[in-house]
């Protein structure tokens, strides 16, 4: 394209990169999450070449490996798409609404209350599967609620949000280490859990994160240009016709329903939400609208990926979920504090 | 509590060794000594099974004669409550060092072993010495199981702390470092490395998950004399190192600058201090696993106590540590008989609302 892109009316924001960058980063991250994906399909116990992977997928065969590829490893691959997904958008959403890079669902405390409440919930009343993410987004809705409040009266400095998210956190896995030691014989299987990890999830899994994943998704998308306004001083925002702590507090709200979903399906996965916004930041400038699927492409890749090398690399053991990320996600995380903070 | 009045006033900066000063800390020293001891005895009395205190006495002054008739108080006080007070209160005052140490270094009411990632670089280490223990040891082969003996554990968990601890202070190396640096360093670190624990735990312990569990929750449960012999040269090697370092710590708290015009070799003081406060740190939780915020509320106590001086506070935090501990301790066994809670759990519960506090009160 030639011609550049004229500022953005609503917000006054300088130009990010032009939708041609957008149009080729989606591309180039589509392609990267179809080749893993085709690979997440053919790895594994029984390997299968990509020619009868097409066949099985194209439904002209029955048998094993239809049932491998079909009941085991599409679930669990669409699984963990949506879990990057919905931990990226709530990453993305959380450090715009604060304006803290550091502000992510890890960090604030989000994953710990989910975990605590979705730990709680089964060791105490055994409920059902599919009330999990709403169990979840109330213990994350109250944690991001303290930690929001304790870092509010600094102004949201990184350095009290993290202190503030830390002891939070601290507190949560407390309490989860106390009711683990009341479980029994469920110690073994929550403490998996715990680890984080995709291993067994099926369509059961996937119809449950989906409904909060794709609602969450479609409205961040939609309201990617109230999240432009976030940028913007409170009093220029509300200038601009914004009544901001009400998006402010919707869109944390978002974050934290996002979050609890994915922590109610594969249990509390590191760093995702941190990091994936801030790949993106480094190519797509600050424009949400190009921002959030780029976010949410990268989470999913991050995620799926590190499933594959979790399930691959000891083969036949599976590795957690949560090492992976926490191996990708925690020297980039770091690297971030020594560049961003005096 | 008594102490409630004096953590009201204001510290007064820089007592000179002059009288008043010093009967103020010889009184707090006594009231705290009584503490520590009205924790102790309270230890022995109550638990799972509550005894009178004629029982305890006579259990206690009879285990050495043949003629004590009492076997089953014998056995508890001797074999089950005497160790565990003991390796608890040395715990408290291990932890306390180091929260003391860390809060000085740092210049920060904030720092202390957790935050700093040294217990959580302490735990992955341990975790992995199980691990790889329980892998080694197979099945029936009991000679490489008992290879990981309890008197590396402190060694091992010292060697994980001092490597997380170096890598937290040269992360946050960058021309000199900062506080804020070294606390947002401190707990990315500490974040990835629970991360590889929690990881290695589920991925490769299996049979030992459970213990390995309660031990990383932090906990005296099932400790015994022994332990408390493989703590104790720690104990004595860092005591030792100790008191030549204090006025080193003392300068850095009036920041860099002034303590080398004071002739201080900054760095190389900075380091050692953060050495003897990992051994001090790490080797506990080699023993009884990462215990929690009591570096840091036992240090903050301590300040509000006698000041800044860090020669005073290290004469106060140790009991101040001793006393949190058994007093946490007793709580876990007490709350939910005949079950216990961790004493890890304990202090989080109590550490946690403490921190948050002092967050919320500064600017």
């Amino acid at each position: 394209m030639s011609t550049a892109p004229l500022p953005s009316p609503s917000t006054g924001l300088a130009p990010g990169p032009s939708r041609p960058s957008l149009a080729l980063g989606c591309t180039l991250l589509g392609v990267a999450i179809a080749a893993t994906g085709a690979l997440a399909l053919s790895v594994g116990g029984v390997p299968l070449s990509p020619h009868e992977l097409l066949e099985v997928l194209a439904g002209r065969v029955d048998g094993m490996a239809a049932v491998l590829v079909m009941e085991l490893r599409l679930p669990r691959f669409v699984a963990g798409l949506l879990v990057g997904a919905s931990l990226g958008l709530a990453g993305q959403l959380m450090q715009t609404v604060t304006r803290n890079p550091l502000a992510s669902p890890g960090i604030t405390g989000v994953v710990a209350g989910a975990s605590m409440a979705v730990v709680m919930a089964q060791v105490g009343w055994r409920v059902d599967a599919t009330w999990l993410p709403a169990i979840g987004m109330l213990g994350g809705a109250g944690a991001a609620a303290l930690t929001f409040l304790l870092a509010a009266r600094s102004g949201f400095s990184p350095l009290m949000l993290a202190l503030a998210g830390m002891a939070v956190t601290a507190l949560a896995s407390a309490l989860v280490t106390a009711f683990l030691l009341f479980s029994g014989a469920q110690a073994q299987q929550l403490y998996g859990w715990l680890a984080g990890g995709l291993q067994g999830r099926g369509w059961a899994h996937v119809g449950q994160i989906l409904p909060w994943a794709a609602g969450g998704l479609v409205l961040s998308l939609a309201t990617g240009r109230w999240l432009n306004l976030m940028h913007l001083e409170d009093s220029v925002a509300r200038s601009l016709g914004g009544a901001v702590t009400l998006l402010r507090l919707g869109f944390v709200t978002l974050a934290v329903a996002l979050t609890a979903a994915s922590v109610a399906v594969a249990g509390p996965v590191g760093f995702i939400g941190l990091i994936a916004p801030h790949l993106v930041r480094l190519v797509a400038g600050v424009d949400q609208r190009q921002a959030l699927p780029l976010v949410a492409l990268t989470g999913a890749l991050l995620v799926t990926l590190s499933d594959l090398l979790a399930r691959t690399l000891a083969a036949p053991q599976e590795l957690p979920l949560g090492l992976f990320t926490a191996l990708i996600g925690g020297p980039l995380f770091i690297a971030l504090i020594r560049s961003r903070t005096p | 509590m008594t102490l409630s009045a004096h953590a009201g006033t204001p510290p007064q900066p820089y007592h000179t060794a002059d009288s008043p000063a010093r009967d103020r800390l010889g009184l707090l020293v006594v009231v705290l000594m009584g503490l520590v001891i009205l924790g102790a005895l309270a230890n022995l009395l109550f638990g799972a099974v509550t005894l009178s205190p004629g029982r305890v006495w006579l259990a206690l002054i009879g285990a050495s004669g043949p003629a004590a008739g009492d076997p089953v108080a014998q056995d508890i006080i001797w074999n089950l409550r005497l160790p565990r007070l003991l390796l608890g209160a040395l715990i408290g005052v291990h932890f306390a060092i180091a929260g003391s140490l860390l809060q000085a270094v740092m210049r920060n009411p904030l720092a202390d072993s957790g935050v700093m990632g040294i217990n959580a670089g302490a735990s992955l280490a341990a975790v992995l010495a199980f691990a790889a223990a329980e892998r080694l040891a197979g099945d029936g082969n009991p000679y490489l199981r008992a290879a990981l003996s309890l008197d590396w554990l402190p060694l091992i968990a010292c060697g994980g702390g001092l490597a997380a601890a170096a890598a937290v202070y040269r992360l946050s190396w960058n021309r000199g470092s900062t506080p804020v640096r070294l606390v947002l360093c401190g707990i990315a670190v500490a974040g990835l490395l629970s991360a590889l624990t929690t990881g290695v735990l589920a991925g490769w312990a299996q049979a030992t998950t459970e213990t390995v569990l309660a031990w990383l929750s932090g906990s005296l449960y099932g400790r015994d004399w022994e332990h408390l012999a493989a703590l104790l040269p720690w104990t004595a090697v860092s005591l030792i190192l100790l008191p030549p370092l204090v006025r080193g710590g003392n300068l850095l708290q009036l920041g860099d600058d002034v303590a080398a015009t004071r002739g201080l070799g900054v760095e190389r003081s900075r380091f050692a201090l953060l050495l003897v406060a990992v051994l001090f740190a790490a080797s506990a939780v080699g023993i009884a696993g990462p215990v929690g915020f009591v570096g840091l509320i036992v240090a903050h106590v301590a300040r509000l106590l006698v000041g800044p001086s860090l020669g005073r506070q290290l004469i106060v935090s140790p009991l101040c540590g001793a006393l949190l501990v058994l007093a946490s301790d007793l709580i876990g066994r007490v709350v939910l008989v005949p079950a216990e809670l961790p004493i890890g759990v304990v202090t989080s519960l109590l550490g946690v609302p403490f921190f948050l506090a002092l967050l919320a009160r500064r600017p």
